[in-house]
């Protein structure tokens, strides 16, 4: 027999005074398959017309979806209902600015990370268009390319405690972010310049370590790795550095 | 923030480089001394422990260890460095805590939430989960804090009592008996074994805990030498669990020992010493 499913949503408009924060209730029949893509799709269809929330892909690869479901953040297209019990709660992702009912403004947040960690290849090297292309040994891009799978869905941000409770926390994709131009070797920038980027309390060192983004990324990005090999190259930087305030010109360990 | 490439002179004056480089560098330091002054509490642990459970081979082997220890000027200093460690490691280690209780309990709320609670997956289910993408961590750590606190209380009036102890042998004052099995027995079974009981839980779980977090957020993914496999968070947790048990058998039993519940079961290997007559 089929289940009644209950969908508790989180109705709030922000550009509407009269408009209050609310949960409400909307019914409907589980049908084989059904997604969180489909289902609140029906909703808006039958009962709420105007109902917001994002999707644009609906195979877990754009990263519009992301939501609370059940209190867990994670992708909605990539949600069964089936793996859910009869009421199902769903709100928006908490850290992120809310545009209205589950759809939040991930877009601003992450560009202005991106201009934060300066998420870009600095080089001095003129760019020679005739040039051959820099060639990259496998291991290197196969490292690179892991962390670059991140799809910006920030459900590692509204699963982190520290960035739930403190705004200025550069966020586990962010981090990521930072480790994937430290592998690179086309990117200049020293460990001297990381150092100061993510040796702070809004860097890893503000991480308190709780894995809630490791444990959520629904593209199961190495996020804890790259976390600790942050900290053991930035303590390296440290020490190297306190070489050198001693007097021995050490050069800083890369 | 970090520049490199072109846009270095532009958006830096040579000032405020110096001062965010400055900035990330006392940061580094606290979290870098939070993580030491645990480990090595955490070390001095185990061999305090070693030392302690001495008493399982009867009162003689307990104070043997205990005599050469302050006749030598052994306990002495490290009482010293232990009880600066102890306190430096309370202050840097609770930063980390959230000041307000909403903070708090947000944490909490996040952690049980993403732990699965509310998903319909069968129990099997969750534990295949559990084994790939484990989520204890915010309970682990919530219970951190928690038991650290304990310590902080109760392992304050330890080292008080211990440190009256050695301070009266070293200068000779009253009895000047120092640390001995006999005294700290009837300290034990005069009701202070509630205090060890409890001091004893919180330690290993906090040492425990602390130790398997900082092999997660400091080495995962490294290499361990000689077998070189990279560590795994499952790896780690198992570890942790093993060293978590031992202790706390060695523990237990030792302080049942001591509160006269069971003779010492190791005395066949240092017999008391026949009483002259
Ligand atoms: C004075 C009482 C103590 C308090 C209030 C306290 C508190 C804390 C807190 C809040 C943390 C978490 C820090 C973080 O998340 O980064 C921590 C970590 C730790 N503590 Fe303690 N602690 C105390 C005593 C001890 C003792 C006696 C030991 C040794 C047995 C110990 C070993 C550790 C270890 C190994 C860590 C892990 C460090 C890390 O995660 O970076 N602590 N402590
Ligand atoms: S490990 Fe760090 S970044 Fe990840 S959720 Fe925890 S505090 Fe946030
Ligand atoms: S790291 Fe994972 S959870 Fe975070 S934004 Fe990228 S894909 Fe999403
Ligand atoms: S709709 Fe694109 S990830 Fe869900």
């Amino acid at each position: 027999m089929a289940r009644e499913l209950t969908l508790r949503i989180f109705r709030y408009d922000p550009l509407n005074p009269e408009s209050k924060p609310c949960f409400v209730d909307y019914k409907m029949e589980e049908t084989p398959r059904l997604n969180l893509f489909v289902a609140l799709h029906r909703v808006r269809e039958k009962q709420a017309p105007d109902l917001q929330f994002d999707f644009v892909c609906r195979a877990g690869v754009c990263g519009s979806c992301g939501m609370m479901i059940n209190g867990r953040p994670t992708l909605a297209c990539r949600t069964l209902t089936a793996e859910l019990p009869e009421t199902i709660t769903l709100a928006p992702m908490p850290a992120f600015k809310l545009i209205g009912d589950l759809s939040v403004d991930t877009g601003t947040w992450f560009r202005g990370m991106s201009e934060r960690v300066e998420s870009w290849i600095h080089t001095q090297k003129e760019f020679d268009p005739k040039a051959e292309e820099q060639r990259m040994d496998d291991g290197t891009a196969q490292k690179i390319y892991e962390l670059e799978r991140c799809i910006e869905c920030g459900c590692c941000v509204a699963g982190c405690a520290t960035a739930n409770i403190r705004e200025d926390f550069l966020g586990a994709t962010a981090l990521n972010r930072i480790g994937r131009f430290m592998l690179d070797p086309r990117d200049e920038r020293d460990s001297e310049d990381w150092f100061e980027l993510v040796a702070t309390d809004e860097g890893v060192f503000g991480c308190m370590g709780l894995m809630g983004c490791d444990d959520v990324c629904p593209k199961e990005l190495p996020l804890l790795e790259v976390f600790a090999y942050m900290r053991r190259r930035m303590s390296q930087v440290a020490a190297g550095r306190a070489k050198a305030d001693a007097g021995t010109s050490q050069p800083v360990i890369t | 923030m970090a520049k490199a490439g072109p846009s270095k002179e532009i958006t830096h004056h040579e000032g405020e480089l110096t001062a965010t480089r400055d900035r990330a560098r006392r940061q580094w330091k606290l979290d870098a001394i939070s993580t030491g002054t645990g480990v090595f509490l955490a070390l001095f642990m185990w061999g305090h422990m070693f030392f302690v459970s001495s008493i399982l081979t009867g009162e003689r082997g307990f104070n043997w260890i205990s005599d050469l220890f302050e006749h030598y000027w052994l306990a002495q200093p490290t009482l010293v460095v232990v009880t600066i460690v102890f306190f430096v490691h309370f202050v840097t280690a609770s930063r980390k805590i959230p000041a307000k209780f909403a903070e708090r309990r947000r944490v909490k709320k996040l952690g049980d939430d993403i732990s699965h609670s509310k998903w319909n997956i069968s129990k099997q289910e969750r534990r295949e989960l559990d084994k790939v993408r484990p989520h204890k961590e915010t309970s682990l750590w919530i219970w951190q804090v928690r038991s650290g606190m304990i310590i902080l209380a109760l392992g304050s009036v330890h080292l008080f009592v211990v440190i009256a102890d050695v301070v009266q042998r070293t200068f000779d004052i009253g009895e000047g008996l120092g640390i001995n099995a006999a005294e700290t027995m009837a300290r034990v079974q005069g009701g202070m074994w509630i205090l060890y009981a409890i001091l004893l839980y919180a330690v290993e779980v906090h040492a425990g805990i602390g130790l398997y977090r900082v092999t997660v957020k400091w080495g995962l993914g490294a290499k361990i030498p000689i077998i070189g496999s990279r560590i795994t968070r499952g790896m780690a947790q198992k570890m942790e669990r093993i060293v978590l048990w031992f202790f706390l058998i060695i523990g237990f039993i030792t302080l049942l020992v001591m509160a006269g519940v069971i003779d010492p079961p190791l005395e066949f290997l240092l017999p008391p010493l026949p009483v002259a007559s």
